[in-house]
């Protein structure tokens, strides 16, 4: 699993890769609160991610509730059949911003 | 006889005691001995016959065992009563010094004639030890001086009729125990086989599974299983009147006429009315077997059988968790020919679904804990409690329950299950997130063999990660080693069935709600994909030395 963020414009494009999980999952929720607590907009790329669990969801979620304490925004993109249902029975898939791909989300 | 003359005969007995008794210990050959002892005795006394006679069996006669001098008189019998020499040594247990027997009214001439001996003078001494008489050894007429015995020379041979005695019941004792190890030997070879008869390392998918625990070294209770070319699989349960040997060898022929006749009648119905036939034919000694034989087809779950006159056996259905019994409507098998009637004996038939069959012996309702018989009812709740484990692992799990509970088996027990759970994968890995991947791994190639809808195996994937996560996080909390968890994959029917052991804390099932799904906070996340997913999720009783036993089941199409 790897987690790559990268700069498009003033929005961070947190590029995930790979199986995210228990064993890893933790540094995804790193990434991706650092790059809010940047005051970035952040949109996660993920089209390369294999598979997703709770803890990897549970890190979206604090990822979504400190944007949301920072008024900026945080997206998913590229989001795979097998990750949406995932966030379906999590029913996250109406909560979060999802976006079909990561420059639909730049605007 | 001088003072000296005394001494030095005293010397030479002790002597010739000393060298019999070394004799007696060395060998076991006890009649070789008595024959070479009692040429050394005669040659010692400077007797011209000597014999020794022992007892037959019920101690009516006297038969002379060994014998020296010029008439072979060995395998000769006299009645043991007083109204001979020997039989009054014996019956009195006292020496008897006949000077001249022409004398002695106890003197038998019968022998004399016999023979043609001239019998003058008998020295006759029992054969004892403390209470113990055999027998009696004699010695007849001395050849040196006078011609008759002396004080001196009754007290050898008492001495040496003490010791031989104690010889002789010692080889006899030696004899006995070696025979009892015979027939101990005998025995065990028997039951050897008689295992050997019962069906050993089927595959822990096979869908049948047993155990026979004899109550003594050979059983009259069996049960077998087989499988026809057609994918059908056979299977019996008997158990035969009486117990030992003749049981056994019973079972024995029951059991391999079913397994020989199996292949070719297919219908539990004739099968056993021909087993039955064949039984009557041979069998004599008003001995019968009870049986339940039948067939299940792993392909349709169906299970159909027949029952004669044995212990009503039970369907079990895991779902309801409710039970139908079926009672036997014919008598045993082997009492007379054609008692079922010319239909046979009546079939019934069941439909597995998700529920186990189950036949077994009445040592196992018979059995007792806490000085009460399980009955009936004691039985349903042990199956009620082993259905929720795959079929190869019921019986051994029965055992431990009975052994646990210190439940005692008075009479053979035999205990047979059916059910289609298939085994499909069983691991044991460290409790880690590390390994999280590879048991996703594994988990993903077991359920694509039962089905191919892609969206199903991603889920199962899911809820097995995520349970194994609970056992990672909450279970054990922190990482040591020697934290496993077990994962063990069966398919029974439709329904995949995944069986999650850790050996952590028990965990309080009240904490583990499935969580509220308006509630977005992360925790409890797992536990609500788990029970969206799975069918049906629930703790059960886990095996002994685990912690919990997490058992989730999925239906799915093919």
């Amino acid at each position: 699993m790897t987690v790559e963020i990268k700069d498009n414009n003033g929005t961070a494009i947190a590029v995930l890769s790979g199986d995210i999980d228990l064993s890893n999952s933790s540094e995804v929720r790193d990434a991706l609160v650092k790059a809010i607590a940047e005051g970035k907009n952040v949109i996660a790329d993920m089209s390369k991610v294999g598979y997703i669990d709770s803890s990897c969801i549970a890190g979206f979620v604090m990822a979504f509730q400190e944007a949301k304490k920072k008024n900026s925004r945080f997206a998913l993109a590229s989001v795979t059949q097998k990750s949406m249902r995932v966030l379906q029975l999590a029913r996250l898939d109406k909560v979060f911003t999802i976006h079909n791909s990561v420059d639909d989300g730049i605007e | 006889m001088g003072n000296l003359d005394i001494i030095s005969n005293g010397v030479d007995h002790l002597a010739l005691i000393a060298e019999m008794n070394y004799k007696f210990t060395k060998t076991r050959d006890i009649k070789k001995v008595l024959q070479k002892g009692l040429e050394l005795v005669a040659a010692h006394l400077d007797a011209e016959a000597a014999s020794v006679f022992l007892q037959n069996d019920d101690k009516s006669e006297l038969i002379c065992r060994a014998c020296a001098g010029p008439i072979d008189i060995e395998g000769l019998s006299i009645p043991a009563n007083e109204k001979s020499i020997i039989g009054e040594t014996v019956s009195k247990r006292v020496s008897k010094l006949v000077r001249d027997v022409t004398k002695d009214p106890d003197f038998d001439v019968n022998v004399d004639k016999k023979t043609g001996f001239v019998t003058r003078s008998i020295l006759c001494a029992p054969l004892q030890f403390e209470n113990d008489c055999i027998g009696a050894i004699e010695v007849i007429n001395k050849r040196a001086g006078n011609g008759l015995f002396n004080e001196q020379d009754k007290k050898l041979l008492e001495a040496l009729g003490s010791s031989a005695a104690l010889a002789i019941i010692n080889a006899r004792m030696a004899k006995e125990l070696i025979g009892k190890e015979v027939m101990r030997k005998e025995l065990e070879l028997a039951a050897e086989i008689q295992r050997g008869l019962l069906p050993e390392n089927l595959p822990d998918d096979f869908p049948v599974h047993g155990i026979n625990v004899p109550a003594k070294t050979v059983s009259g209770d069996f049960f077998d299983t087989g499988k026809l070319e057609d994918g059908r699989v056979w299977f019996n349960l008997g158990d035969v009147s009486g117990k030992g040997m003749n049981a056994a060898l019973l079972m024995a022929k029951t059991s391999s006429l079913f397994r020989c006749l199996a292949k070719t009648i297919h219908s539990p119905s004739k099968l056993l009315a021909v087993i039955n036939n064949e039984l009557c034919e041979t069998n004599s000694k008003g001995m019968f077997v009870t049986m339940v034989g039948g067939f299940f087809d792993p392909a349709t779950g169906n299970v159909c059988f027949a029952n004669a006159g044995h212990e009503p056996p039970l369907y079990f259905d895991s779902e309801t968790k409710t039970f139908i019994d079926f009672p036997a409507e014919a008598p045993p098998l082997g009492i007379a020919r054609d008692i079922a009637g010319s239909d046979g004996y009546p079939e019934e038939e069941i439909n597995l679904n998700d529920g186990s069959f189950y036949i077994f012996t009445d040592g196992l309702t018979e059995a007792r804990t806490n000085n009460k018989e399980l009955e009936e009812k004691g039985v349903r709740k042990l199956i009620s409690n082993i259905s929720k484990f795959p079929a190869n692992e019921q019986p051994k799990t029965l055992l431990d329950i009975l052994n646990s509970t210190k439940t005692k088996l008075h009479d053979d027990v035999t205990f047979l299950v059916v059910n289609h759970h298939k085994k499909l994968l069983s691991m044991k890995i460290s409790a880690k997130a590390e390994n999280l991947k590879k048991i996703r791994t594994e988990i993903k190639k077991t359920a694509k063999k039962c089905t191919s809808c892609e969206k199903t195996i991603n889920d199962i994937v899911l809820a097995v990660d995520e349970a194994c996560q609970n056992i990672i996080r909450h279970a054990y909390k922190e990482y040591r080693d020697g934290n496993n968890i077990i994962v063990e994959v069966s398919q029974n029917g439709d329904n995949i069935i995944v069986y999650l052991t850790d050996f952590a804390p028990s965990v309080e099932l009240d904490k583990i709600v499935p969580r509220d799904f308006d509630d977005i906070r992360a925790g409890g996340l797992g536990t609500s994909f788990i029970r969206e997913i799975m069918d049906k999720v629930e703790f059960i009783k886990p095996p002994k030395n685990a912690g919990n036993l997490l058992k989730m089941v999925k239906k799915v199409k093919k």
